[in-house]
């Protein structure tokens, strides 16, 4: 065996780094499940730590709390339909469908399981080819992005539930709200309406927390629902007599592991997604988790269930959103480039602790060994996360049991402190107000609310690459000048023009018939 | 925890709740015993970068030497106007400190903010990076002077990219290029979010020069995936002594990126003093984190740092501030940023397809239909009333959340909405009087968050 590959096995497996990953770990549930903390944000505020730890350590603890926050955002998403991380928006109507069929502790576990197996599978890919794969990566320019962000929005448009019309015009209506503030390419400031605050943009967690949080808040008061829901919904929880802890493990994991297996090739598909696009510089686990969505309807028996409460989008999205993670180290590792924000940070640590990420990071004995323990821990946090996941689950179930009348003001509480949260600013409080009665409005109107929030965090950067290509050249053939770029786009226009088409085809078919 | 225990820990927590209050009051923030609360550090720029990276450095030494939290907020986009703004219109009560970047003297020669340096009680500045010119290693340039010549018979051919345009690296080689004789925008600028994509995107072959600071490529050119042609220094970096300087190569052109720390004007002189002074001693060496300095951390980290203080400093920025201004109102760069695809192209195409998508739905008689379960359910007169309460919760916050403090302010809001939405007053009492320290444990002590504190202090 290699022997840089025992050290790094010796060095993790010593009582002060398992304690910092398994402290990490119940630190990234905690964060993970408070709408408005993110996974950067917590490895951002876990820096000033990483300073007194080893290197091991250091990067241990980052890699633990992002696998460990990231199924974390499903908790909320789940139980009372706020996505506790940007990667949890995609299936955010599903998870809260099934808990309002009181199917909430099997759609977690579905999440926890398909969580952890799309996890492993993404350390697997991080292990085997990460010099090889980032070199795909590496060749692509803005042509090749604009592309692969408009394929993230079509894909986001096209999955919403209901009508794909009104997918779009939420898409829209998202992609307008990132024109707000002063633009990057052209240092412009618009809409800002004298406001020196909205020059930054709209901020998209206090917009998601404003959209799916506040706007559920105020349909729940506005209806005044009154306790008898979650008095159905508790139906479905064992009952407190019931003291022993299989009765506990089966509503969480029952029909898990058979349902992984019959699913196997669908998490195959996704975790395969997920650690593509995870490796893409700039996409992360939340793209990766509304592409993996959008095919998976695509390849769906049951299509219609999707956004009604579907456990198969639950699983197949998370699988992504984890095997994402582990595919934003390799461009980071091997190019130096971050994968997604949270890397971002990690060559900032990494860089900090004496060590320039870059490919002969694989060639030096002593850092080789730490990347093998990057390696390891993710095996070990993916693993941790199956216990500590269930207990997770277990004490957010009870938030099921809380009436309304109490939850409510609680939920308000956490909306107006985590979007205050994010930035210290008192202005993101009110964009998640103002988003709150878009978002109820919206809602009044069938539009799905997934779209906007979508189109808020990727309209800026499908701009700026827009307008970067026209600045390179004029011509807009030249968004298929290259073969990836020509490739990528061929298929986006294709995936607009099939449901235009079908219909007609459809039709000429059954006349030809 | 059962039942029985919970409930004797909140009776038992009571005094105890009050008195911490009381002694908050007493101990409300004042010049004396400064600090006594977490301290925030405003970094006008992204994560990962190389401002952010001596923000970090920076605070890490704060914490150990002040002895209280001091955390980063990244406050970035719009092109730095953001975090300054937020850095340098803070109370000036030295719990806000600002990281100031070379765009403070830059943004307001273009309109983009009335912030001056003026704004600023400068304390140190930090690092100090020369703008050097990248090309990809199968490049054909070897030299400057073969760049020049190229773009002397090819003008508009080359593009080059490495932050906004109109950005400091931007305006360090257009800067040149006027410099040489030639057209500031000889070269094509490709405006892009930072040295990071800037340097992925020449890797890639979307652009062929890149002009950044040379530790922010410091990964690709020790890999051999870049090479650097020049850098825009007096003399060669201590760091990377074998790249060329501009002069070197006979073109006597120097600009700089810099950071340094800054204090909101109108904060109490002796805090200023305090600050200095710490400041003063970590920059020079005295202190240690793990055995390590703050400079030897710096150049570990590739940063090329210059330490002035105080008046040095303040002398540089008012230097720097004429040089950039001189160079920004000249008639080469009036026009620099107003070309290409205009700002409302984009919003404009989005609005057509809005209103197409909106006629569609007309055509289809669609836009009316109500979401299932709102129709569904009644509207009932409380509900209204609910609603309208939370609304007013929410803005009761927002108005009165920085005078009057956190828990002051969620405590009130937060019992009055439980009481006014039907649970008993009692019970209303006992989740506020739970909820609200927990919450403010969780957000203020353990994550850190800078929460309102108010005239009380909490």
């Amino acid at each position: 065996m290699d022997p840089t590959f025992v050290t790094a096995l010796q060095n993790i497996v010593s009582p002060e780094v398992l304690l910092v990953i398994f402290l990490s770990a119940v630190y990234g549930l905690f964060v993970g499940s408070i709408p408005g903390l993110t996974a950067t944000m917590a490895v951002a505020l876990l820096i000033p730590l990483t300073f007194y730890l080893d290197n091991l350590s250091a990067i241990a603890a980052i890699v633990t709390l992002e696998a460990c926050s990231i199924f974390a955002g499903d908790i909320p998403t789940t139980l009372v339909r706020i996505p506790g991380t940007p990667s949890s928006a995609a299936y955010t109507d599903d998870a809260y469908s099934l808990t309002q069929r009181g199917l909430h502790e099997t759609s977690l576990g579905v999440s926890l399981v398909f969580s952890v197996a799309g996890g492993l599978f993404g350390a697997l890919v991080l292990i085997l080819a990460a010099p090889q794969l980032a070199k795909i990566a590496f060749h692509f320019t803005t042509y090749e992005y604009f592309w692969l962000y408009v394929l993230g929005l079509s894909c986001a448009a096209i999955v919403s539930t209901g009508s794909r019309l009104k997918g779009a015009l939420a898409l829209m209506i998202g992609l307008m709200f990132s024109t707000v503030g002063l633009s990057e390419v052209h240092s412009v400031p618009r809409f800002t309406f004298g406001f020196d605050e909205l020059f930054t943009g709209i901020n998209f967690i206090p917009a998601m927390i404003g959209l799916f949080g506040l706007s559920e808040v105020f349909r729940n008061c506005l209806t005044s629902k009154t306790d008898e829901e979650s008095g159905k919904l508790t139906s479905a929880v064992i009952s407190d007599d019931d003291k022993s802890w299989f009765k506990h493990l089966k509503p969480v994991f029952g029909g898990v592991l058979p349902h992984l297996w019959k699913r196997k090739f669908s998490w195959f598909r996704s975790s395969c997604i997920g650690s593509t696009i995870g490796m893409i510089p700039g996409a992360g686990a939340d793209i990766a988790a509304w592409i993996s969505y959008a095919v998976s309807k695509k390849s769906s028996k049951t299509p219609e269930e999707y956004g009604k409460g579907s456990l198969d989008a639950v699983g197949d999205a998370t699988s992504a959103n984890n095997s994402a993670l582990a595919g934003a180290w390799i461009p980071a590792l091997v190019l130096g480039i971050p994968g997604d924000s949270v890397t971002a940070i990690v060559i900032g640590v990494l860089l900090m602790k004496n060590i320039t990420p870059g490919p002969e990071i694989f060639n030096n004995a002593d850092q080789l060994v730490l990347v093998h323990g990057i390696y390891l821990t993710f095996i070990i946090a993916n693993l941790l996360l199956i216990p500590l996941g269930f207990l997770a689950i277990r004490s957010g179930s009870q938030l099921v049991r809380v009436p309304r009348r109490i939850l409510m003001p609680l939920i308000l509480m956490f909306c107006v402190v985590g979007s205050y949260s994010i930035n210290g600013s008192y202005f993101d409080v009110w964009v998640m107000l103002g988003m709150g009665i878009i978002g109820f409005v919206l809602e009044v109107f069938a539009i799905p609310l997934g779209p906007v929030v979508l189109g808020i965090i990727l309209g800026g950067q499908l701009e700026q690459t827009f307008v970067q290509n026209l600045t390179k050249d004029d011509s807009l053939l030249s968004f298929f000048n290259r073969p990836i770029s020509a490739g990528l786009g061929i298929f986006c226009i294709a995936l607009w023009l099939v449901p235009v088409f079908m219909p007609l085809l459809r039709k000429k078919w059954q006349s030809a018939n | 925890m059962n039942q029985r225990a919970m409930r004797y820990a909140t009776v038992g927590l009571k005094p105890l709740l009050l008195l911490s209050l009381l002694w908050g009051g007493c101990s409300s923030s004042s010049v004396e015993n400064y600090p006594d609360r977490p301290i925030s550090i405003i970094c006008p720029w992204s994560v990962g970068g190389a401002t952010d990276r001596t923000s970090r450095q920076l605070a890490v030494f704060l914490e150990q030497e002040l002895g209280v939290p001091v955390n980063v907020i990244n406050a970035t986009g719009g092109r730095g106007v953001t975090g300054h703004s937020r850095g340098l219109k803070a109370r000036p009560d030295g719990y806000t400190l600002a990281i100031i970047t070379g765009e403070l003297n830059m943004l307001h020669w273009q309109d983009l903010t009335s912030l001056t340096h003026q704004d600023a009680i400068p304390i140190m500045s930090l690092v100090d990076g020369a703008a050097a010119v990248f090309v990809k290693k199968d490049s054909p340039f070897q030299s400057m002077q073969e760049l020049q010549d190229f773009v002397k018979e090819n003008p508009g051919k080359l593009t080059a990219t490495g932050t906004a345009s109109g950005g400091i690296w931007h305006l360090a080689l257009a800067g040149w290029l006027d410099f040489s004789g030639l057209n500031a925008d000889d070269i094509k600028w490709i405006p892009m979010n930072g040295a990071g994509p800037s340097l992925q995107e020449l890797a890639s072959g979307g652009v062929d020069l890149v002009c950044c600071s040379l530790p922010e490529a410091k990964t690709l050119y020790e890999s051999g995936q870049v090479r650097c042609l020049g850098v825009m220094a007096e003399e060669s970096l201590a760091e990377f002594q074998d790249v060329p300087t501009f002069r070197s190569q006979g073109m006597d052109w120097s600009i700089s990126g810099w950071n340094g720390l800054a204090l909101p004007v109108g904060t109490p002189p002796p805090i200023v003093d305090k600050i200095s002074k710490v400041v003063k001693k970590i920059t020079s060496g005295e202190t240690t984190l793990q055995g390590k300095t703050f400079p030897e951390l710096m150049q570990a980290a590739g940063l090329s740092t210059k330490y002035r203080a105080n008046d040095e400093y303040a002398q540089f920025l008012k230097t720097n501030d004429k040089t950039l201004g001189k160079l920004l109102t000249s008639d080469a760069f009036s026009q620099m940023s107003s070309r290409g695809t205009g700002p409302l192209v984009f919003p404009g195409l989005l609005a057509v397809a809005i209103c197409v998508i909106l006629g569609c739905l007309g055509v289809q008689k669609k836009v009316h239909a109500l979401a299932p379960d709102v129709s569904k359910d009644t509207v009932t007169k409380q509900g209204v009333v609910n609603t309208v309460l939370i609304l007013l919760g929410i803005v009761a916050y927002l108005l009165f959340a920085e005078e009057l403090g956190f828990i002051l302010t969620a405590g009130a809001i937060l019992f009055l909405l439980l009481w006014k939405l039907g649970t008993r007053w009692w019970m209303s009492a006992l989740i506020t009087l739970l909820f609200i320290p927990g919450i403010y444990t969780l957000f203020a002590q353990l994550l850190r968050v800078p929460l309102p504190q108010g005239v009380l202090g909490w």
